[in-house]
C-alpha cells in the first residue's frame, strides 16, 4: 500500500514543486545567513586593524597628552558570533556583534552605535529560522489540508472505507510520506548549511536541528487534528491558514503590544537624557561637587585633586564624563531589568506558541537573542570599567602615551557559554504534539 | 448470507428506510428497484457500515453490521455507480493498491488476469486511469471487487451511464458471480437489466420494500408495468 501512496505523492507535480520551492527558499536563507556571517567576520577582523591604527595615529599625534589620546581611542569588545548565527540572525543585525568604546561615559556610547540599523527592524531577515517558522508550515498545510477530504471529494473514500479495515493506518501512511518528504528537505538543508557555513556539529547544532524538526512535527500533528473533523478541503485550508496567521502574526503582535504595555521602557530615553545632563551640566557647575561624587565612587583617586580655580584638567573632565554614567545608572539598570522581563514574558508566551518557541529557542542556540544582547551589554560595561580603571591613574598622574604598553590593547571577545536546557527546549513541543495526537486519535478511531 | 431485520433509518423528521426486512441467499442476485430517494442507496450504505441504522439490524454471513461494522467489511465488496479511483495510477496499480488495502497481495500476472476477466483490454492495464472511459473504470471497479474475493457484493446502480455493450458485459460478469455462489444485492433503475440478471426483484417506495418477487415470473415489459403501478 505504501508504495502506491509514495507513487501518488511523487507523481503529483504540485507537491514536487512545493518541495523544490521549500528547498530553494532554504538555500536562499542559508546564503543570506552566510553573507551576514561573512560581513560580520569582515567587520570584526577589520576592527582589530582599525583599533591598532587608531592607537598608532593618536599616540603619535598626542604623545604627550594621554588624556587626549584616550578621548579618541576606541577599544573594541566582540560579541562572539557562533557559525549557527547564520541560520538565525536574530537581533545581531539590529545590535552590533562588536562595539568600540572610549573611556568616556558609557551610556552615551551605548546608544550611539554605528551598527544599529533600524531599517532591519522593519523588514526582518530572510534567515533559515524564518523559512522554518513561516514557510515550512505553509507547505505542510498545502500537503495535509485535504488528506481526507480529497478522498471524499474525489469519490474514493467510500471504496477505501469498504476495502480497508483500518483507515487510520492508511491516513497515517499518507501523513508519514509527507512528513518524510518535508523532513528530507529540512535535513538536506541543515546538512548543506553545516557543510557550507562550516557549522560545528556540536550540541547546539543538534538542538537546533531537533527544535526545527519538532516544530515541523507540531504542524503535522495540528493538521492531523484539524482534518480529522472531516470538513471540506476549502474549510480545512481556511482553518489552517487562520491558525498560521494567528500564531505567526496576530497573537505575537498583540502580545507584544501587551508586553510593552505591562513593561513600558521609558528608562531608555530617560537614561540618555540623564547621562547627557549628568555630563554636560557639569561644565557650568562648580568643580568640587563633581569631584566629591567621583571620589565617592573611586576613593582610590582622592589623591588626584582638582581645585576650583584650576583651568581644564583631564581628571575633572573624566570625572564629569563619569557623572553621565553615574546619574543615569538607575535608569540604565531599570532599562536592563525591564528588557529582561519583556524577554521572560516572551519566553513564557513561547511555551504556548510553538512558532515563537522555535524562534526564541533557535536564536538562543545561535546566541542572537535578547538575553545574549543583554549579557553582552553587561560585559561591555565591565570591559569599559576595566579600561577606565587601567587608564585613570595614568591620565590623572600626567603620564604620556609612551608609558602605556599599547600592544596589550587588542580587541577582546565576550564569549557566552551556557548549558543547554533540554527539558525547557523540548517540553513545549512535546506537549503540543502529544495533545494533538491524542485529540486526533479520538477522531480517527471513529473514522472507520 | 445477507439479511436485514426491521432496518430503520431516520434523518430528523424524514424516514429514509422503514422497517426493511430482506433476505438474499447464497448465489442469489437481488435487484432493488425504486425511484431516487426510495431508500436503495441508504440500504446499501447501512450494509456497508458507512451509516448507522436508527433501529433494526443487518447481517452479513450472520455477522451483525451494527455490532461488528469493521468485521463485516471482510465479507463485502462494493461497486458504486461511478467507480472513482486514482487518476495518476494505472489500472493495474489501482487494482493492486485497493487489493493491498483489503489485505491481498497479488502477483502482477494475477492482477492482469483479474482485469482481463472483466473484459478490460490488456493495452489499457498500464495506462493511467485519468484516460479511462467510465466503462473502463467500472471494469477496474469490478476487478477490485473480484480481487477481494468477497462472498457478498453490493452494487449501487453499477450500469448507470454505461453504453449497451459495456452494460451487457457487466451483466454477464454479475451473472457469472451469482453462478459462482456469490450473493449480490444490486440497486438499479434499469428494469431490463434487472430482469435479465437478477434471481429476485424488490421494489422500494418511500423507504419501504413494497414488492419482493422472483424475476422469472416476469418479462421486462410486465415488470415495467408493475413498477410503474407500484411507485
Amino acid at each position: 500500500m505504501n508504495r502506491y501512496l509514495y507513487i501518488q505523492f511523487y507523481r503529483n507535480k504540485a507537491y514536487i514543486i512545493a518541495l523544490l520551492f521549500l528547498f530553494m527558499a532554504g538555500m536562499m536563507a542559508i546564503y543570506t545567513g552566510k553573507k551576514f556571517l561573512d560581513r560580520n567576520e569582515d567587520i570584526i577582523s577589520k576592527s582589530g586593524a582599525f583599533q591598532k591604527e587608531s592607537i598608532e595615529r593618536n599616540t603619535k599625534f598626542h604623545k604627550d597628552d594621554l588624556g587626549l589620546v584616550l578621548y579618541y581611542i576606541k577599544f573594541n569588545l566582540v560579541n562572539e558570533t557562533p557559525r549557527l548565527a547564520a541560520l538565525n540572525i536574530g537581533m545581531r543585525d539590529l545590535n552590533p556583534s562588536i562595539q568600540g568604546v572610549t573611556i568616556r561615559n558609557l551610556e552615551e556610547q551605548r546608544y550611539n552605535s554605528d551598527f544599529y540599523n533600524p531599517a532591519n527592524a522593519a523588514v526582518g531577515n530572510f534567515d533559515f529560522s524564518f523559512v522554518i517558522v513561516f514557510l515550512f508550515p505553509l507547505v505542510i498545510v498545502a500537503f495535509c489540508y485535504n488528506l481526507i477530504s480529497e478522498e471524499e471529494e474525489r469519490g474514493t473514500w467510500k471504496l477505501l472505507s469498504v476495502q480497508s479495515g483500518n483507515l487510520q493506518k492508511f491516513l497515517d501512511h499518507k501523513i508519514l510520506i509527507r512528513l518524510s518528504a518535508v523532513t528530507m528537505v529540512y535535513l538536506a538543508l541543515m546538512i548543506i548549511a553545516s557543510l557550507w557555513i562550516k557549522i560545528p556539529s556540536d550540541l547546539y547544532y543538534i538542538a537546533f536541528v531537533i527544535s526545527g524538526w519538532l516544530y515541523i512535527l507540531f504542524w503535522f500533528t495540528l493538521c492531523r487534528w484539524v482534518i480529522s473533523f472531516r470538513k471540506s478541503s476549502a474549510q480545512n485550508a481556511l482553518i489552517l491558514l487562520i491558525v498560521w496567521v494567528s500564531i505567526n502574526f496576530i497573537i505575537p503582535m498583540s502580545s507584544n503590544i501587551l508586553i510593552q504595555k505591562i513593561y513600558p521602557v521609558h528608562e531608555s530615553l530617560k537614561a540618555v537624557m540623564e547621562q547627557r545632563e549628568g555630563y554636560h551640566n557639569k561644565w557650568d557647575e562648580a568643580k568640587r561637587p563633581t569631584m566629591e561624587k567621583f571620589y565617592k565612587a573611586y576613593p582610590q583617586y582622592r589623591n588626584f585633586t582638582v581645585e576650583e580655580n584650576d583651568t581644564f584638567t583631564w581628571t575633572w573632565y573624566y570625572a564629569m564624563q563619569h557623572m553621565g554614567d553615574l546619574e543615569s545608572a538607575k535608569s540604565a539598570e531599570l532599562y536592563t531589568e525591564k528588557m529582561q522581563k519583556r524577554n521572560q514574558a516572551a519566553t513564557y508566551l513561547g511555551y504556548l506558541l510553538p512558532n515563537l518557541h522555535t524562534q526564541l529557542t533557535e536564536s538562543h542556540l545561535a546566541k542572537t537573542d535578547m538575553s545574549n544582547q543583554l549579557q553582552y551589554a553587561s560585559s561591555l560595561k565591565k570591559f569599559h570599567e576595566k579600561k577606565r580603571l587601567f587608564f585613570y591613574p595614568l591620565i590623572f598622574s600626567g603620564k604620556n602615551a609612551e608609558s602605556v604598553n599599547w600592544a596589550q590593547q587588542t580587541i577582546e571577545v565576550f564569549s557566552l557559554s551556557e548549558h543547554l536546557k533540554w527539558f525547557q527546549l523540548l517540553l513545549p513541543y512535546l506537549i503540543f504534539i502529544a495533545l494533538f495526537m491524542i485529540l486526533s486519535q479520538n477522531k480517527y478511531r471513529k473514522l472507520c | 448470507m445477507l439479511k436485514t431485520i426491521n432496518l430503520h433509518k431516520k434523518y430528523n423528521d424524514f424516514t429514509a428506510l422503514h422497517s426493511l426486512n430482506l433476505e438474499v441467499k447464497k448465489g442469489e442476485i437481488f435487484a432493488l428497484l425504486g425511484q431516487n430517494g426510495a431508500g436503495k442507496s441508504t440500504t446499501i450504505n447501512i450494509l456497508l457500515g458507512l451509516i448507522k441504522a436508527t433501529s433494526g439490524d443487518a447481517f452479513i454471513n450472520e455477522i451483525s453490521v451494527k455490532e461488528h461494522p469493521q468485521k463485516i467489511k471482510k465479507h463485502l465488496a462494493y461497486i458504486p455507480e461511478t467507480v472513482l479511483l486514482y487518476p495518476n495510477l494505472t489500472g493495474i496499480e489501482n487494482l493492486d493498491f485497493f487489493s493491498k488495502i483489503a489485505g491481498f497481495d497479488y502477483q502482477k500476472d494475477e492482477l492482469s488476469a483479474l482485469l482481463k476477466r472483466t473484459g478490460l483490454q490488456e493495452t489499457a492495464h498500464q495506462k493511467p486511469l485519468g484516460g479511462y472511459s467510465k466503462g473502463m473504470r467500472q471494469k477496474v471497479g469490478i476487478a477490485i471487487a473480484l480481487a477481494k474475493d468477497a462472498k457478498v457484493l453490493l452494487l449501487d446502480e453499477p450500469t448507470s451511464g454505461l453504453d449497451p455493450i459495456a452494460t451487457a458485459e457487466f451483466t454477464e460478469i454479475v451473472r457469472q458471480l451469482g453462478k459462482e455462489g456469490r450473493t449480490v444485492l444490486m440497486a438499479t433503475h434499469d428494469i431490463f437489466n434487472a430482469v435479465s440478471v437478477a434471481t429476485n426483484i424488490g421494489i422500494m417506495k418511500q423507504g419501504e420494500l413494497v414488492q419482493n418477487l422472483p424475476s422469472k415470473a416476469f418479462t421486462a415489459q410486465e415488470l415495467q408495468e408493475l413498477y410503474l403501478k407500484t411507485i
